[in-house]
């Protein structure tokens, strides 16, 4: 990872762009990775620097190319912070405001809470610096105050290492040094959020926040299902318990970091609009949402014939091998599928090798039912070299936000049958605000229900006429509304009048 | 994004690994005792013989340092470097500087010192209590947790049930659900988890759909562990029972893949076939011990057509409420088992 802080030396000069970004470019590739990197490639013009936050150093390599718009990649790590332990700090006086600050800010959220805890760790840096500090006897009365706020019938030892984890991610967002950029770009909420928060608040400079799936709520899904968060408190299966623990303790800072994220920011974007109750709820002020939804470059998919109607009929998952596709519910919905059709192609079209042991799974249940002539594993291949071939895409995905595979198929005119994930629906069905209404461009269906999967491409499959339509439908949508160059055009949009808002000097900040 | 919550946490255990740094360090009285007795036998020695005018002063001085040095010796060669020295540093320093006075004085409060050191196996005890390691006496542990009021409320309503929850609760309590349906997964919790999947709210569904993934994962570890041939041949019948009657329970829970619930309904069938094969007195054994396991013996009875033993097993269930002896002598006679 350092090797690309070497590549990529940190830049005086101020960049249009700071993106924020959170485990993820330039080390992982596709999904919110992909898209910074078209993001940089589509506005050339634009210049970039990013803050790439991870929990400490890895050994990931670069995956992207660094487009010639980048200026700079500066790694925060969220759990290297804190000097050695010393005993010589010097008392503190006025710990008990920090406490106070610091706790509302990691259970209610907002700017004000966020000022309040950067002016009263000014005044503490005027004694001792924020590293030391967090391994003092200071921090030690700190957190015994806190914990006396906040839980004091909790098991002190899980709240300790708890508030170390959540501080120590807050200090390091709060001690790293911000560079100098027109505007702050967050892509989710969470420290990342926090850090285009405090550049807000610190420079003057606008701050946008892009959330690809509600980051709050992922992590809330994580905390609630997760084993390693000890529950100190026994509430057995009420779920009206008032008493605070642990996990509501993590959740509750995740929640205040997202409300105080949206409260900074200028815009809040998200890729479709069923992500913004989630961000309503959370306090993001209604005139501040937007929708920019990812696009794909039509000319790509532009000379693709459609399958005919005399081939042999086939549907396709396009997709990576992996339990949250949840292949074994297509599998099972092409051996359903196969009573009605019997000559039923099946394609799985993805790479196999993320998870060896449900790609064998997926074998052994294709095995069972004497289907190796019907579902065909393609592995990672070209899909422009397969598209004219399929006349139905399907998608069982327990979990996506706004799948690319979706738009692709619009763009070649194929209807999809996709479970009721991410943007799917609105993509097939379109906005309840389109207008016109451009019509279905395929089927929404249960999640993990075989039969209502094939027989919505039964349907699609034994009606050329339906087939037709819902294919053009879900091209004229892709056309109309998934571009990717309107996707481009709306974000040089937003940062032309954002690099030029009045206030702070964006080379005076830092 | 690949950053989870846990990574974000330092990787210190809760355990008792840690334990080590928070224990007193440890002393070694006896040692520091009889340094301290020597040293003050010999500076009274010396004291003496200066008083009595044997001595020159310059030699007094050289004596004096090699009683300082002799003790020195007692008191740190080869002393663990974890053991705590601050009492020997301050007895050495008693005795440089005060001489006899300072030795003897040690001498004197060390036993003391000593006395209060035989508390560090209380307060041991006690490190370990507050640090949650293991080997706090259950009875201790439960005070603690009734004392910090972190028990279950006897007095809180009754918990609701997780498919009315789904239907109507607040989304809070709905996620708050569906994390609990994710921890402590019970096959009677799939219909409230297919309601959520099911659900018009999008943030719902999406943590349906991952508790759905996480619980089939789950379940695939429970089918392999509960059906492995290594635990059930060393337990005795009636767990070998709960165990069949949990796979079948695994196996009819609508979330299950078709694969997986197939391997759970065929290591079911097979444990109680072999059970039921075994003898007699194991259908009844299990009859006595828990009513689920003879709901899933007549089931399985039942499914697998074997009516006339699904017949004597009804039986012998109903006799069973009316006393020992009736169900000994029909046991006798039962065709259970054939």
């Amino acid at each position: 990872m350092n090797l690309a802080s070497a590549e990529l030396p940190v830049s005086d000069e101020a960049a249009d762009v700071c993106l924020i970004v959170e485990g993820c470019y330039p080390y992982v590739p596709g999904g919110v990775s992909a898209w910074i990197d078209w993001l940089m490639r589509s506005l050339p013009e634009t210049s970039f620097t990013i803050v790439a936050l991870w929990p400490r150093p890895m050994n990931f390599k670069s995956r992207y190319a660094r487009p010639g718009n980048l200026r700079s990649i500066e790694h925060l790590y969220l759990q290297q912070f804190g000097a050695q332990p010393s005993n010589r700090a010097p008392a503190l006086i006025g710990i008990e405001h920090l406490s106070e600050a610091l706790t509302r800010l990691m259970t209610q959220g907002g700017a004000a809470a966020l000022a309040e805890v950067m002016e009263e760790l000014t005044i503490m840096r005027r004694r001792i610096s924020l590293d030391q500090l967090f391994n003092s006897p200071a921090a030690w009365q700190l957190v015994q105050e806190m914990y006396r706020r906040e839980m004091p019938y909790g098991s002190f030892l899980h709240y300790f290492w708890a508030w170390r984890a959540l501080l120590g991610g807050l200090f390091s967002v709060l001690e790293f040094p911000l560079p100098k950029a027109g505007v702050y770009h967050t892509i989710s909420t969470g420290y990342a959020g926090l850090f285009a928060a405090r550049a807000r608040l610190e420079t003057g400079r606008p701050a946008i926040l892009t959330e690809h799936g509600i980051y709050t709520n992922e992590r809330r899904i994580e905390l609630l299902m997760a084993d390693w968060v000890a529950d100190t408190i026994d509430k057995g299966h009420a779920l009206d318990d008032p008493r605070f623990d642990l996990r509501d303790m993590w959740v509750r800072a995740f929640e205040a970091y997202a409300r105080t994220c949206y409260e900074t920011s200028t815009g809040v974007i998200t890729l479709y609009g069923d992500n913004q109750g989630p961000q309503r709820l959370l306090g993001a002020e209604p005139h501040k949402l937007s929708v920019i939804a990812n696009g794909i470059e039509l000319k790509r998919f532009a000379g693709i014939a459609q399958a005919k109607t005399s081939d042999r009929p086939t549907m396709a998952l396009i997709g990576r091998v992996v339990p949250i596709k949840d292949v074994k519910t297509y599998i099972e919905a092409a051996r359903l599928l196969k009573t009605r059709i019997p000559d039923l192609r099946a394609l799985v079209v993805g790479p196999t090798d993320e998870d060896p042991d449900y790609y064998a799974e997926c074998l052994a249940i294709v095995a069972e039912h004497q289907l190796e002539k019907t579902v065909i594993f393609t592995g990672p291949v070209n899909i422009l070299d397969y598209l004219s071939s399929i006349h139905v895409m399907v998608l069982t995905s327990l979990s996506e936000s706004q799948p690319l595979v979706v738009l692709e198929a619009g763009a070649a005119g194929i209807p999809f049958v996709s479970t009721d994930v991410g943007s799917c629906r609105e993509i097939i069905e379109g906005r309840p605000d389109e207008n016109p209404h451009l019509g279905v461009g395929g089927a929404i269906v249960h999640l993990a229900d075989a039969g209502e999967v094939a027989g919505a491409v039964e349907a699609l499959l034994t009606s050329g006429d339906h087939r037709r339509r819902a294919g053009e439908a879900l091209r004229a949508r892709v056309s109309a509304h998934y571009r990717s160059d309107q996707a481009a055009g709306a974000y040089r949009e937003l940062y032309d009048r954002l690099v030029k808002v009045p206030g702070s000097n964006p080379n005076g900040a830092a | 994004m690949i950053v989870r919550v846990q990574d974000l946490v330092p990787e210190t255990p809760l355990a008792t690994t840690r334990l080590k740094t928070l224990l007193p360090l440890g002393w070694a009285p006896s040692r520091d005792m009889l340094a301290a007795f020597c040293a003050a036998v010999s500076e009274l020695l010396l004291s003496a013989l200066v008083l009595s005018g044997s001595i020159h002063p310059p030699a007094v001085i050289a004596v004096h340092l090699a009683i300082v040095a002799w003790t020195w010796l007692i008191l740190f060669s080869g002393r663990p470097a974890s053991h705590d020295a601050t009492i020997a540093a301050v007895l050495l320093l008693l005795v440089l500087v005060a001489g006899p006075v300072g030795a003897t004085a040690a001498a004197t409060m060390l036993p003391f010192a000593a006395k209060r050191a035989e508390r560090r196996e209380i307060l041991q005890a006690w490190y370990r209590r507050i640090a949650n390691a293991g080997g706090v006496e259950r009875a201790t542990a439960l005070h603690d947790r009734v004392v910090a009021g972190r028990v279950l409320r006897l007095d809180s309503h009754p918990p609701q049930k997780f498919l009315d929850v789904i239907a109507r609760g607040s989304l809070s309590e709905r996620q708050t659900a569906l994390g609990l349906m994710a921890r402590q997964f019970h096959p009677d919790f799939a219909p409230a988890l297919q309601a959520a999947l099911r659900s018009e709210e999008p943030v719902v569904r999406v943590q349906a759909a991952a508790v759905v993934a996480r619980v089939r994962a789950d379940i695939k570890g429970q089918i392999a562990k509960l059906s492995s041939d290594r635990g059930p041949k060393k337990s005795g019948a009636p767990d070998r029972l709960a165990r069949a009657s949990s796979l079948l329970a695994l196996a009819n829970c609508a979330l299950l893949e078709e694969s997986d619930a197939r391997t759970a309904q065929i290591a079911a069938e097979r444990m109680f076939g072999e059970l039921l094969a075994s003898s007699r007195d194991v259908a009844n054994a299990a009859f006595q011990a828990a009513p689920e396991s003879a709901d899933a013996i007549e089931r399985y009875l039942s499914d697998s057509g074997r009516l006339k033993e699904f017949r004597v097993a009804r039986r012998i269930r109903e006799i069973e409420g009316q006393g020992r002896y009736r169900i000994r002598w029909l046991a006798a006679r039962s065709t259970v088992a054939a």
